[in-house]
């Protein structure tokens, strides 16, 4: 991905976690944007879209269009981070992963399941869409072992 | 694929607010492990495709440079990799020598764009075939997230050949009685060691008995009986000083010598008669072990051997030039007839007393108690003391065999000028029939096949060469 593109969606994502911030605390949200905006200099992706993150858990009550919103802006965070040295087939992976490990959380949580379990869910999920790569690039390189 | 330290970092972070969600009652610090998922999916497939793409179209090739080689001879295990593009992971080529190479492994970043060279340099101890595994590629991701390493590319085999000569050959007076490496079969006497009675050869007797100086001399074929049952002694001295150093490794005199010295070991130990081994080397005697019998003390015999290396230092045979006066009266007609030839002659008068083959064999022969044969294994470089040993050993009633390596056929610089070489060459087989002069004396001439074939072809052009 182009440091042009990559700079234009890291822009968007950003605008769109400042202007749902903004919407669901006020001004203040801006300021956090900001941090977050330093925090994609200064740290890994993974530490600085984690911290976008936690700001939206921190302010957010209920799931208002404003929190909606910022959660938009981290996800296409996390996709141009993840487009940076990879190809936007494998970043739209990523994101799909994402999607659907909170899709499942989000469905557990509509089953009325007590948090622990949903967290349980999702630690599980992630853990299992990891492995499941794992043994696709053992297969596919022919390291498998196979026995009888 | 492996994972890293990172990866463990981010796990943990995930599993923290995973938990931290949990404490709080805030379901949204869920989303912190499941971006976190989402980034390890991503980064993960990225690195599983560009691994595969990249090992697909990656030329790699190893090779052992040269593929056949003498034990302690140089050899170089070089892998090249070209990438078909530039990868996204960071990739590093291994080679990985065999352990018997004295070699470490080597590796080298891939290059985006060009070739790249991975050498390892070192050498084999031991005479074998050997195979360098395949190069491996190690992939880590941009990230530090994840590492692998596959195979890739060819082995490379390397053929290791033992520093010691397959043409030798034995020849007594010309005639060869044992022909090339590991064909010799002394339990059936093709050792040709005369250590037996004379008998008139009889129909059926193997060819490569027969003595051919008793058949010249008394006009019939004779064989020599090897006697299994003579408890005989046979003290063995070898030569290797540095005059034995000569030609090139694995084929010098030195290694000649010491494969007739291992076929007059396994003709011991046939029929286990006591052995005894001297070495000489310049300065003297390097090597002793006494007579004994048995297949510990043939091996201890033979590691010995193995173990022999030319040793270095100027020789000690002194030369002097003296000029002798005639003492022959010449007044009488016997006297002017002989006269001329005392005249304005130089005497060579050699002092060998002490000289290392001579005082080494003169110490033992007047040590030993019971009755041994002498075998001697040296080259023609110090004709004068060999003729004075073999002379010694006549004395005290020794019988004495010699095996012979002609120095003509070892000179450094090759055999370049064959008709010189042949010159020489006949004269060393001159010095060898009259070594046989000296009593019960049995010479034996040792050398490569193909450079005596050489050096005789080319004056006796009609001359066929013996199969090697």
């Amino acid at each position: 991905m182009t440091s042009t593109r990559t700079n234009v969606g890291l822009l968007v994502g950003l605008v769109c976690l400042a202007v749902g911030l903004q919407t669901a605390i006020g001004v203040i949200g801006l300021g956090l944007a900001a941090t977050v905006g330093v925090g994609l200099l200064v740290a890994r992706p993974p530490y600085a879209v984690a911290y976008a993150q936690v700001i939206i858990a921190a302010i957010a009550t209920t799931a208002t269009p404003g929190v909606i919103l910022a959660e938009f802006g981290v996800l296409v965070l996390l996709a141009i981070r993840l487009a940076e040295r990879a190809s936007l087939r494998w970043a739209s992976g990523g994101v799909l992963v994402t999607l659907v490990v909170a899709g499942v959380g989000i469905a557990t949580r509509y089953g009325d399941w007590p948090l622990s379990a949903t967290a349980g869910v999702v630690l599980v999920a992630v853990a299992l869409i990891l492995y499941g790569v794992h043994r696709y690039e053992r297969v596919t390189l022919g390291l498998a072992e196979v026995t009888s | 694929m492996r994972v890293t330290r990172r990866f463990w970092a981010l796990v943990t972070v995930a599993a923290a607010f995973a938990g931290a969600a949990v404490a709080l009652q805030t379901p949204l610090y869920l989303g912190v492990p499941t971006l976190v998922g989402g980034w390890l999916a991503g980064q993960q497939l990225a690195f599983t495709a560009d691994l595969q793409d990249t090992t697909d179209a990656l030329t790699v090739k190893q090779t052992a440079t040269p593929d056949r080689v003498l034990e302690d001879q140089p050899v170089q295990v070089t892998a090249t990799a070209t990438p078909a593009h530039a990868p996204r992971n960071t990739y590093e080529l291994t080679i990985h020598p065999p352990l018997a190479m004295d070699a470490t492994t080597a590796s080298a970043p891939l290059d985006d764009t060009d070739t790249t060279r991975v050498h390892s340099a070192g050498s084999y101890d031991v005479a074998g075939r050997y195979t360098a595994c395949k190069p491996t590629l190690t992939a880590r991701d941009p990230y530090g997230l994840f590492a692998e390493t596959l195979a890739v590319g060819t082995q490379a085999d390397v053929s290791v050949d033992a520093s010691a000569p397959r043409d030798a050959v034995v020849l007594a007076g010309g005639d060869r009685i044992s022909v090339g490496y590991g064909s010799h079969d002394a339990s059936k006497g093709s050792s040709g060691f005369a250590t037996g009675d004379l008998r008139q050869y009889v129909p059926g007797d193997p060819s490569n008995r027969i003595d051919w100086k008793a058949t010249a001399r008394l006009g019939d074929p004779y064989v020599r009986e090897t006697d299994p049952e003579t408890d005989r002694e046979t003290i063995a001295v070898i030569d290797h000083r540095g005059v034995v150093a000569d030609g090139p490794a694995g084929r010098a005199e030195l290694d000649y010598l010491r494969e007739a010295a291992l076929w007059l070991v396994a003709h011991a130990a046939s029929f286990d008669d006591p052995l005894a081994l001297y070495a000489v080397g310049d300065g003297g005697v390097t090597e002793t072990v006494a007579a004994n019998t048995g297949q510990r003390h043939y091996r201890h015999v033979k590691h010995r051997l193995y173990d022999l290396t030319p040793t270095t230092g100027p020789g000690t045979e002194h030369e002097y030039t003296v000029t002798a006066q005639p003492s022959v009266e010449t007044e009488s007609q016997f006297g002017a007839t002989l006269a001329p030839f005392f005249e304005h002659r130089n005497t060579y008068v050699q002092r060998i007393e002490a000289d290392p083959l001579f005082e080494a064999v003169s110490a033992r022969l007047a040590r030993r108690r019971r009755s041994a044969s002498l075998v001697l294994l040296t080259d023609d470089t110090h004709r004068a003391e060999l003729v004075e040993t073999v002379k010694l050993a006549h004395r005290q009633n020794t019988p004495v065999t010699v095996f012979l390596c002609a120095n003509a056929l070892f000179r450094a610089d090759g055999i370049t000028d064959l008709e010189q070489a042949y010159s020489d060459y006949r004269e060393f087989r001159e010095f060898q029939a009259s070594l046989g002069n000296y009593g019960d004396v049995t010479v034996y001439e040792v050398g490569p096949s193909n450079r005596i074939d050489a050096v005789l072809a080319a004056h006796e052009p009609g001359r066929r060469r013996s199969p090697s």
